[in-house]
């Protein structure tokens, strides 16, 4: 599979003359933007859910000439959508303003229909987590699978021992049970060792 | 006035014939009885000589009948004697004619009541032993029969419960590969769930997320995507 590694994360300037490519631009950066930190399902819509409600507060409030990386972290500082408002100040004034000026809830609900048609990789895993594993295994499926593909985590206890994923609406079994049967020369010749030997 | 003329003419003419034809019929009856009362006397006449003469004929015939009667009576009881000798005569010959019949019938028929028997002996005789022969030939042959039958279905039950016995043979090894099998596969559930508790347990979270890695690689090693 092929990996995609370039990233346009550069948004265009804000105040330019952009038509209606431009305008079409913007969303294939903005989707670049967002995939660049961007791993699982559910962080990209979060993420695109926040973006919407910030922008639209600033084109209500008229402030899209303020520090909107500070605005963004006061506002949703204090809730549990810190983290994902951290990440997405973490971009810089200069990349927020791009985006302000512009109608929001247009650019977000064209992104919601991409982000829908990205390649999607379901991974069981036996626990919960950290969100630099996720990144860690984010990048790696990135760069081995697919350069756009997006991870739909879910905890299931059965996946101890590796994982079970849905790849291609095809369930792949490599928990604890493929790499025992994949050794099961050895297993067998382990359990025998307990059984009791057959009369000749 | 004319054709009334015509009419009257014919009518006087009928009228005159009509009393023409009356006066006929009445003469005619006046002569017929003249000649009756005339011929009535011829009449009786010859009617008494014709009698007299049938009655001479009918004399003349009864005395022929009575003589050709008499005659008759006479020649058949001359005739009867003679026929009654005659049959009697034949009576006795028949009746020895007879006897004579009967006795070479009788000869006869004893001849062949003994020919028969003779040749029904000797027929029974033949088919006796004919019935013996083929009694014997039968016999053999179905002792041979029974002989090939009876090794046949030795040999039949045999290759059946042979079969039946390789059957069962088979049929055995082939649960005690399944019972193995699913043994094995109980094992390795049963080990598999309690290598799951263990790993979920004692394992750390950062060894669990490198083990998800490495299934990923692991899949992607088998070819999985």
């Amino acid at each position: 599979m092929p990996s995609d590694t370039r990233h346009h994360t550069d948004l265009p300037t804000a105040g330019a003359d952009t038509g209606s490519d431009d305008h079409a631009s913007r969303e294939t950066h903005l989707l670049a933007r967002l995939l660049s930190d961007t791993f699982t399902v559910t962080d990209m819509f979060r993420r695109l859910f926040l973006l919407e409600d910030f922008f639209e507060h600033v084109d209500f409030t008229e402030s899209s000439g303020a520090d909107l990386a500070h605005m963004l972290r006061e506002r949703y500082g204090t809730s549990e959508d810190r983290t994902t408002a951290e990440a997405i100040a973490g971009w810089g004034n200069d990349s927020l303003r791009a985006l302000a000026g512009e109608p929001i809830h247009e650019t977000i609900t064209t992104l919601k229909k991409e982000v829908a048609a990205l390649p999607q990789i379901v991974l069981y895993v036996p626990l919960t987590l950290s969100d630099a594993e996720i990144t860690d295994i984010g990048r790696w499926c990135r760069k081995e699978i697919d350069g756009r593909i997006l991870l739909d985590v879910r905890v299931d206890p059965e996946a101890a021992g590796g994982c079970l994923f849905v790849w291609n609406d095809v369930l792949h079994d490599f928990s604890l049970r493929y790499f025992l049967q994949k050794d099961r020369t050895a297993f067998d010749a382990l359990v025998a060792t307990y059984l009791p030997q057959e009369a000749s | 006035m004319e054709y009334i003329n015509s009419i009257d003419l014919l009518l006087w003419l009928a009228g005159g014939a009509l009393l023409a034809l009356i006066a006929l019929i009445v003469l005619e009856f006046y002569n017929a009885s003249r000649v009756r009362k005339l011929a009535y006397p011829a009449y009786e006449f010859a009617l008494k000589r014709a009698d007299e003469e049938a009655s001479r004929v009918l004399e003349q015939a009864r005395e022929s009948a009575r003589q050709l009667l008499a005659k008759a009576e006479s020649d058949s009881i001359a005739l009867a004697s003679s026929r009654a000798s005659e049959e009697d005569a034949s009576v006795q010959t028949f009746k020895k004619d007879v006897h004579v019949l009967l006795d070479t019938l009788q000869k006869q028929f004893e001849e062949d009541v003994r020919s028969a028997r003779e040749a029904r002996t000797q027929a029974a005789t033949a088919v006796a032993a004919q019935i013996q022969a083929y009694g014997e030939e039968t016999k053999q042959q179905m002792d041979t029969t029974r002989e090939n039958l009876e090794k046949e279905l030795a040999k039949r039950i045999d290759e059946q419960v042979a079969g039946a016995f390789a059957t069962a043979q088979a049929a055995a090894e082939k649960y005690m590969h399944a019972r193995k099998d699913a043994i094995d596969a109980h094992i390795m559930e049963i080990v598999t769930g309690a290598m799951k508790i263990i790993l979920k347990k004692d394992l750390p979270d950062t060894v669990q997320a490198d083990l998800v890695r490495s299934a990923l690689e692991e899949a992607k090693a088998s070819h999985a995507f």
